[in-house]
């Protein structure tokens, strides 16, 4: 492939409307407007100087049905919200965007359909297990996809290495469980020595306890020990027996990746039974159910519920400090009647990932790129959102900082946030690209 | 200290079978007096939690920010799974009298068409009305759960879970005693040993079958508004009960209440034990348990060999 010149390079990183536009800050470089006329971004000449027209097409899978919705849904309104701010500032090159939903139980089938149907760029999936599925095809069609999530350690790694036209901008899963398990050193008081893991009975659940455990053993330089592990079904509505079991075996922490109905059920029912009266639970998932805690529960929590916020977490900029992280809130607040949680900035950022690139592309090469200089736009991209800077790396997993905090009311919002918060940065907590994860973890030292 | 562990697991596992077995009725009953195999029955009982939920959403709402008494709070739960029930048995009976009716002759296969198009239908109208992401209150739940009832007795037991335990038993007493002393329980019963025979002697079957389905429907329901509190409702919760239901049905016996009582409670109570003691045998114990009684005994423990006997 021709490698693009120094000046179109130095051109289509410049400062650019959609960029500005998803990072909140179009008023700052004047361009863009975002007035909503639909007029403010430059049109982009292709390589014979024909104006491309005709919006920009997007092919995009979530999960719209069933429980995992929790996910699905607030992604389709971060990622819905976005293409909004675009559009709103010109589009992409001056070309509107399109998104066309699908829900992704046949992920494969879903992907092909797009491919035919002539989409600039696919999205999705949000399960681990789908992506897994979905991923060699992509490689095969050669049309660039970027996963919700997805966010199992493997992908790059063992199921599609060296990809070419795969991304997935969101963490992976086990930097969420090397970080929770710093927070479990940095936020429990005393020593922890006694660990206990109640966790869905699939690999995800399995991986991350696994992960857990191995780097609380490190970290305590091997007093760790594990008093109690079982792995229920999803949805079975009923944990108690396994939380009286792990209370009785007198666990410092209880690890957990229960997520949607199950973390709320699961919490509950530790509540009633006196679960966080002296024992730290960790969770990766329950503050993405922000808008569905209620105060009573997380009162019940007792300061002991450490809670992880993946990506991003919407207090973080300070709002006092950093308007646009405050207005970004704002429109939140207005067009969805939501805070924006972990599902939803999952969806703006891979809207904002690809427009960024395909921008910066159609910069350099004067029109929407092919799908190989898409991708190797997006290879090493860096780009911001009004919560955090992102990269996509070399093996195009994205990195960005972990958070976790002791979930907690708050006297200034009417949604539970996360204090004491802690973040930890990609260097910390994810195997580097020529290292696979678990040669990683066995050399990691605390 | 292991006495009061094994006395709590014991309480979980008792309350999981009342659960089980309100749902696990409703399938045994279908099989047995109907002989229709309904696996739409797990979202029925789906149904009843949303439906429990929603109800609870708007008493609570017209409460406002107010305190719920003791006698409030048991209201709601009461008069939540009643609504629940009696709107799954009005149900049930429509879906009788235009659907089931026109297939107790045909294949299971037939039966199993209609009945996962039901279940299907029955999940797409619960996502109509109430959204993908299902329901969340669990303000009863926290409420009930106030009253240290267990605690009087040294014990760390969540009270709610001793109210579905009551509750379990209240329905199990009314249908033992509907089965046993009413005219139409007698009819019923009738009918489930000779079906042929009742209807030679004139016992109008079909309004039977149409009651036998209502009833199905309801505890269904009841089940459902009994664990939303707790649970919550979500898309797909049936599925779990609804597997554990045939095999429960399969260790008691096709047609026996007690037989399906048994079941349940062997399996809530071998669950429970499992979770605490050897947790990678939690889920298969169920399973491993109805292969044995396949082996030694297959029509099941309270089954006999000459059909159903709703005894």
């Amino acid at each position: 492939m021709r490698q693009p010149s120094r000046r179109q390079v130095i051109k289509g990183t410049g400062t650019s409307a959609v960029a500005a536009s998803l990072a909140g800050c179009s008023t700052l470089f004047g361009r863009g407007g975002g007035d909503g006329d639909g007029k403010g971004g430059t049109k982009i000449d292709d390589v014979n100087g024909q104006t491309d027209s005709g919006p920009l097409k997007v092919g995009a899978q979530t999960i719209l049905e069933g429980p995992a919705t929790v996910f699905g849904v607030p992604t389709k309104k971060g990622a819905e919200m976005a293409k909004k701010r675009i559009n709103q500032a010109g589009g992409i090159g001056g070309r509107q965007v399109e998104i066309e939903w699908v829900h992704e139980s046949n992920p494969i089938e879903n992907y092909r359909r797009f491919v035919d149907a002539g989409k600039d760029v696919t999205f999705g999936t949000t399960s681990s297990g789908r992506m897994k599925a979905l991923a060699p095809e992509v490689e095969s069609q050669g049309v660039v996809n970027l996963g919700f999530a997805g966010n199992f350690t493997a992908l790059f790694y063992d199921v599609t290495p060296d990809p070419t036209y795969n991304f997935r901008p969101s963490n992976m899963v086990i930097m969420q469980d090397m970080a929770a398990a710093l927070a479990a050193q940095n936020l429990v008081d005393g020593e922890i020595t006694r660990i206990a893991g109640i966790n869905p009975d699939y690999s995800a659940g399995r991986g991350s306890m696994n992960n857990f455990k191995q780097i609380m053993k490190k970290m305590t330089g091997g007093k760790a020990e594990v008093v109690y592990e079982s792995y229920p079904q999803l949805l079975s509505g009923d944990y108690s027996g396994e939380i009286s079991a792990a209370m009785d075996a007198d666990p410092d922490v209880v690890f957990t990746i229960f997520w949607g109905p199950d973390i709320l059920t699961f919490a509950n029912q530790a509540a009633a039974q006196g679960l966080f009266e002296n024992t730290a639970v960790i969770n990766h998932y329950i503050y993405n159910q922000i808008n569905d805690l209620s105060s009573d529960l997380v009162s019940q929590t007792n300061g002991n519920m450490i809670a992880g916020s993946r990506n991003t977490y919407w207090p973080h900029p300070d709002h006092s400090r950093y308007k646009h992280n405050r207005d970004l809130l704002s429109q939140v607040r207005n067009e969805f009647d939501m805070y924006p949680n972990m599902s939803f900035m999952e969806g703006y950022q891979t809207m904002a990932a690809w427009a960024t690139a395909a921008e910066k592309a159609m910069n350099m090469f004067g029109s929407y790129p092919s799908q190989e200089r898409l991708a190797q736009v997006l290879e090493n991209h860096q780009y911001y959102t009004p919560m955090a800077y992102h990269k996509i790396r070399a093996d195009h997993s994205g990195l960005q900082p972990e958070f976790y905090g002791v979930l907690a009311n708050s006297d200034q919002h009417d949604v539970a946030v996360l204090e004491d918060t802690v973040q930890y940065g990609p260097e910390q907590v994810a195997p580097p690209v020529d290292k696979g994860p678990e040669a990683w973890r066995s050399d990691w030292k605390f | 200290m292991i006495f009061d562990q094994l006395l709590i697991q014991t309480l979980h596992g008792i309350q999981y079978g009342f659960l089980l077995f309100l749902v696990a009725a409703g399938i045994s009953l279908s099989l047995g007096i109907l002989n229709i195999l309904n696996v739409a029955h797990g979202e029925m009982f789906a149904a009843g939690a949303f439906l429990s939920i929603a109800l609870q959403d708007y008493l609570l709402g017209m409460m406002g920010t107010g305190g719920l008494s003791l006698a409030m709070t048991l209201g709601f739960v009461v008069v939540s799974a009643l609504v629940a029930g009696v709107v799954l048995f009005v149900g049930g009976v429509l879906l009788e009298a235009t659907f089931f009716r026109r297939i107790y002759d045909r294949d299971v296969l037939d039966q199993l068409i209609l009945t996962f198009g039901l279940l299907l239908v029955i999940r797409g109208i619960i996502v109509h009305f109430w959204g993908s992401q299902g329901l969340n209150n669990r303000t009863l739940y926290r409420a009930v759960n106030e009253i240290p009832v267990a605690e009087y007795v040294g014990l760390n037991y969540p009270t709610f879970n001793l109210v579905t335990i009551i509750g379990g038993l209240l329905v199990l007493a009314l249908l033992v005693w509907a089965f046993n002393n009413t005219r139409t329980g007698q009819l019923v019963r009738t009918i489930a040993i000779d079906r042929e025979m009742a209807t030679a002697i004139g016992v109008d079957t079909n309004r039977r079958f149409t009651l036998v389905f209502g009833v199905s429907a309801l505890m269904a329901g009841i089940a459902g508004a009994l664990i939303a509190p707790q649970s919550g409702a979500a898309s797909g919760m049936g599925d779990t009960f609804l597997v554990l239901s045939f095999v429960i049905v399969v260790i008691g016996g096709i047609g026996s209440l007690w037989g399906t009582f048994a079941g349940a409670m062997i399996v809530g109570v071998v669950s429970q034990w499992m979770a605490w003691q050897a947790p990678a045998l939690e889920f298969v114990a169920p399973y491993l348990i109805m292969i044995a009684v396949i082996l030694v005994k297959p029509e099941g423990l309270f089954g006999t060999s000459q059909g159903s006997v709703l005894e």
